[in-house]
């Protein structure tokens, strides 16, 4: 049925297809991870960010503790 | 020779729907980045450790000399994005997106040990209220039993109720916070890890 031209053309468009359809899957795997690194660095920061707040706060009122 | 006429057009067809992937003139491993992550990266500096501030043994006033080195909470404004980094932008077109997620790996890990630092700071402060307090409440008592004026003392004791509020307020958040640093640490730890499961980032 097949040609011996053709053989290889199969061959290499296999060969292709599946290294298409990995790098896809890599990609899509990496920009999971990317996203969950993003959530963490959020999650991180908003913690942070809030008993920072609230240590400032104190700070101050550590001051009027001294006047009491 | 009609067959491989065909095979020839179906193989510039596969090509054209993988151009995507090497739009940019890259080869396959290196990926071009979606635009969700395509934002400004800013390796922000590692702060100075935070110095342990000095407790003053004689008084538990709040005053400078309790803090070492000058350094003091504005240097971890580096959380808020509001100090310029050093090392200044990330050209994040220069990566390939599995050398970008090492990176951004590396950047979040730094983040979560500064946060250790930052903890570990407001925990002085936490520390130093705590001994105020005691002081304050004593001082009251004192001023109570010597019979001052039940109005201002009243006054007085609803000011510590409040602040003591504060001071509860913060010990939660502060252990809050380390549970939350701890968790993603552990989540980090496994997101570095290779398929072979050595670890690539050290934490």
């Amino acid at each position: 049925m097949f040609t011996k031209t053709t053989k290889p053309v199969i061959l290499v468009l296999g060969i292709l297809s599946i290294t298409c359809k990995n790098t896809k899957k890599e990609q899509e795997d990496l920009n999971q991870k990317l996203e969950h690194i993003q959530a963490i660095e959020t999650s991180i920061d908003s913690t942070i960010k809030s008993v920072n707040e609230k240590a400032k706060e104190l700070e101050g009122v550590i001051l009027e503790l001294d006047s009491i | 020779m009609k067959t491989t006429t065909t095979f020839t057009f179906l193989f510039m067809v596969v090509l054209c729907f993988a151009a995507p992937n090497n739009a940019n003139g890259k080869s396959f491993g290196k990926m071009k980045m979606t635009t969700h992550i395509k934002r400004k990266i800013i390796l922000n500096p590692r702060p100075l450790p935070v110095q342990v501030r000095k407790r003053n043994q004689n008084d538990g006033h709040m005053s400078d000399d309790r803090i070492d080195n000058g350094t003091n909470r504005d240097e971890a404004s580096w959380m808020e994005g509001t100090i310029t980094p050093n090392q200044g932008k990330i050209n994040k077109d220069d990566m390939s997106l599995q050398e970008f997620g090492q990176f951004r790996l590396q950047q979040v890990t730094e983040k979560l040990k500064n946060s250790e630092y930052i903890l570990e700071y407001d925990k002085e402060i936490l520390l130093i209220g705590r001994k105020a307090l005691i002081k304050a409440k004593n001082r009251v008592r004192n001023a109570k039993q010597n019979g001052e004026n039940p109005e201002i003392i009243l006054n007085k004791e609803k000011q510590l109720a409040t602040i003591e509020q504060k001071l509860n307020d913060l010990e939660l958040a502060i252990v809050r916070a380390k549970e939350v640093i701890r968790k993603n640490a552990e989540t980090l730890k496994k997101m570095s890890n290779d398929k072979k499961g050595h670890s690539v980032i050290r934490l």
